[in-house]
């Protein structure tokens, strides 16, 4: 038993967080890219981060470098920057300061008081690759606190849920910008940058050596059981918390969530490679996106923002009728 | 540090206030002071932290006392400013330096806090039930029934353990004799509670041997007790009712202290909005439905509890609220309408108020209050409007006050054109000085004034926690110990035994 109000709120530092270390990490590849001074490559890679991040398109953009300091900090009319994240994060833990862990707290409260001093620096050319390095150090410390400090009971399960939601359509849109894409217009470079984008080089390589095809990235990116930001890893993470949660919720609404969480992810276990990188490749991650939506509604639906009448004593029987 | 003792009787003098040493820029005034007599001895019950300061470097309390900000400031122990993103979080300053009660002089507080607590609760079911202390007379009907602060829907509601106040923050200071008297009552939401616990943990590491040898009194057991008490509200019907926290939210500046409370005891800590009443019953949205509620811990003021009984264009409570009380189906703590006992004047009646229900002696004084409603009074204050203190009832926080050795001659005149306009609505006091306390200020130890704040718990039975929050001024010579206005806190340490050392109970 947990308020409403709290489990949306352990709902969104999990968003929150994983927005951060998410933007965190693409900016840092992309500004490294950007180092490749000239190389048409190089821009392409920029444009496209920065679009995944929320960036107007190429036409009206700026200095890669300067674009990079508006989605880390903020400006006018940016509606969504790092700076924002990790406030929202924090605010949603001091909105359940009661619920959670000293130690989820601490860390959470100093990372929002390095980026909002950092924000107020000028030399931000010269100390962003460490900025970034250092708040995604943070974010995997905080994972790990919450995991180590925190009773996996259901403020944990709503934390992760939306982690992994929130994972699934920031790699979507990644994979979006780059399935729009012909195999060449992205070249070897392009690829390895998505990869990194994604965390994932490493483990790519492991799997599926130094290639870098279309069809390989898809099926790993996409369909990989094993590698944690995969759509497919993610879409069964989100179904086992969605699992864990259930089992509280009324039996109507927990219905809703777990068939839309179960066919997500039979979706992906079972697809075929075909659909994943022929013609229908993105029509089949914009479904998984969709899905994600329909889940987080459903979620909001049957735990937060239910209808009172429906949960008063004596009704429970009145709605099954 | 352990040799300290020896070390101080072998020396020709031991260190006096105002003289060359570590307490070279202590200097005793009028005003009582906490450690030192007026020989310049300390008194029962200081002997080890005198000791203790005797031999301490000035780079030595500077580090404990920037390890105390830091913990602080790290555990998110804030007072906040809030606004919009860049708010401002703000520690209130925790001196490291405790304040010290031998046991002798807390077990006559305790004896009167319980005293007064009790009174004030019989006064309480008396004007919201048959109301004689008004229809004998002793207490203008006007004063009470006229009170922003009275609450008509309270009118024959029957109150568990007719304890109307359940959680009670007395503010006490020492007059230059050295007796304690009480300058409010807080039987609203009296907050600072959460400074208690956190100064302790704080101070207790910082002089652990200190501590040890002092025999102090724990305080940790405040959110059990807070708990039992809750849950003694509404034990006639439930066995194990469920409790919860109610807080206006984040941006309520004792945010952190609800918060707080609320790990500490394993409530739940709601806000209005997670709360929903159906026939009268109350619930909370939780996320396996709606779950209900026995007993309310309301952080929030009586006014913005219930828009249908109170304020129209509060959010911070739960319509319907009211309505549920008056069922009996849940318990609201503090009971709404409490605070028409803390009124200001109000307080003036309060030894009357003692006597008439307990046939007792008040056993601590009030501050001396002049009245201006009664008409004697008010030419005698209006006599001496340059020494006195003028207060205006309904207002507080140091708003609407005229301190007379301070005004100006037309200060005084426009002050006196208000009483005579309004006299009911002001009352005077003489000024007095609080006692000082040995403080920590950069790298030496002075003195500053303070006053003292303890909790008194009253559900099925009365519980005194044995320790305060101690407000101190920290502005030189200034008097206002407000958090808003320059004031910090400190550790009280209520010692067990007689003050040569050894334990009572």
């Amino acid at each position: 038993m947990m308020l409403s109000r709290v489990a949306d709120s352990f709902y969104w530092i999990g968003r929150y967080t994983e927005r951060a270390e998410h933007a965190c990490r693409v900016l840092q590849i992309t500004l490294t890219a950007g180092l490749e001074a000239g190389a048409e490559e190089a821009e392409m890679t920029t444009e496209r981060a920065m679009r995944a991040l929320g960036a107007a398109p190429m036409a009206a953009r700026m200095d890669a470098l300067e674009e990079a300091r508006l989605l880390t900090f903020g400006g006018k009319g940016e509606i969504s920057s790092i700076h924002t994240a990790v406030f929202a994060a924090r605010e949603n833990a001091r909105q359940v300061r009661d619920q959670i862990t000293t130690e989820m707290w601490e860390r959470l409260n100093r990372l929002y008081f390095r980026v909002r001093e950092t924000a107020s620096k000028r030399n931000f050319s010269q100390i962003a690759a460490g900025f970034f390095e250092e708040t995604i150090n943070d974010l995997h410390a905080f994972k790990g606190i919450v995991s180590g400090t925190m009773s996996h009971g259901e403020g944990f399960h709503f934390l992760s849920m939306g982690r992994a939601i929130e994972r699934a359509q920031l790699i979507v849109r990644l994979l979006d910008l780059h399935f729009g894409e012909k195999q060449a217009a992205i070249g070897d470079f392009g690829w390895v940058q998505l990869l990194r984008m994604c965390c994932g080089l490493e483990p790519y390589l492991r799997v599926k050596t130094a290639t870098f095809r279309r069809d390989q990235i898809a099926d790993f990116l996409v369909l990989d059981p094993y590698f944690p930001r995969s759509l497919r890893f993610c879409a069964n993470t989100i179904a086992e918390h969605i699992d864990a949660v259930g089992v509280l919720a009324d039996e109507r609404a927990r219905e809703t969530c777990t068939r839309l969480s179960g066919r997500l992810a039979a979706r992906l276990n079972f697809a075929v490679l075909d659909e994943v990188t022929g013609k229908s490749g993105q029509a089949f991650i914009a479904q998984v996106a969709d899905d994600c939506i329909a889940i987080s509604d459903a979620v909001h639906a049957a735990f937060i923002s239910y209808s009172l009448a429906d949960r008063l004593p004596g009704t429970s029987t009145l709605g099954v009728r | 540090m352990a040799r300290a003792p020896e070390k101080v009787s072998d020396m020709a003098a031991p260190p006096r206030p105002g003289q060359e040493g570590p307490f070279e820029g202590y200097h005793l005034g009028a005003a009582y002071d906490e450690m030192f007599d007026a020989k310049g001895d300390p008194r029962p019950g200081w002997a080890g932290l005198y000791n203790r300061l005797s031999q301490a470097t000035p780079q030595s309390l500077r580090d404990l006392q920037a390890n105390i900000d830091r913990t602080f400031m790290a555990q998110g122990v804030t007072f906040t400013v809030y606004g919009h993103e860049d708010s401002t979080e703000r520690i209130i300053p925790t001196d490291i330096l405790p304040r010290i009660i031998p046991a002798a002089e807390w077990d006559k507080l305790e004896r009167g806090f319980k005293q007064r607590l009790e009174a004030l609760n019989l006064f309480l079911a008396d004007i919201y039930g048959d109301q004689a202390i008004i229809n004998n007379g002793y207490v203008p009907r006007d004063l009470i029934l006229g009170s922003t602060n009275y609450r008509r829907e309270m009118l024959g509601v029957e109150v568990p353990h007719g304890a109307y106040v359940n959680i009670c923050g007395t503010d006490v200071i020492r007059r230059e004799d050295g007796a304690y008297v009480v300058l409010e009552d807080n039987l609203r939401v009296p907050s600072g509670v959460s400074y208690m616990l956190s100064n302790r943990d704080a101070v207790k590491r910082a002089f652990p041997d200190l501590y040890r040898a002092a025999r102090v009194r724990p305080v940790e057991s405040y959110p059990d007790d807070l708990l039992a008490m809750l849950k003694s509200l509404a034990s006639e019907y439930q066995p194990d009712p469920t409790v919860v926290v109610l807080t206006p939210g984040v941006f309520n500046s004792a945010y952190f202290e609800h918060a707080f409370l609320a790990r500490l005891m394993g409530t739940p800590l709601v806000e209005g909005r997670d709360l929903a009443i159906h026939d009268n019953v109350v619930y909370m949205r939780t996320t396996s439905g709606l779950k209900r509620v026995d007993v309310i811990y309301r952080r929030v003021d009586d006014a913005f509890v219930d828009p249908l009984a109170f304020r129209p264009d509060s959010t911070l409570g739960v319509a319907g609220l009211m309505n549920a009380y008056r069922a009996g189906n849940v318990v609201i703590a503090n009971a709404p309408g409490a605070g028409v006992a803390d009124d200001k004047a109000v307080y003036a009646y309060t030894p009357q108020i003692i006597k008439h229900y307990l046939d007792q002696d008040p056993i601590i004084d009030i501050v001396e209050t002049f009245l201006c409603r009664e008409k004697s009074q008010m030419s005698h204050v209006l006599a001496n409007l340059d020494k006195l203190v003028v207060k205006a009832v309904g207002e507080s926080g140091g708003y609407g006050m005229l301190i007379g050795p301070h005004a100006t001659k037309a200060q005084i005149e426009e002050f006196a054109a208000k009483i005579k306009a309004d006299p009911d609505n002001y009352i005077a006091q003489p000024t007095i000085s609080l006692s000082t306390a040995p403080t920590y200020i950069d790298g030496a130890v002075e003195t500053r004034h303070v006053d003292l704040r303890p909790f008194i718990l009253c559900g099925a039975k009365m519980t005194l926690t044995p320790g305060a929050l101690t407000r101190v001024a920290l502005r030189k010579g200034s008097l206002v110990v407000n958090s808003s206005q320059g004031g910090g806190s400190k550790d009280t340490w209520v010692l067990s035994g007689p003050s040569d050392g050894r334990a009572r109970s």
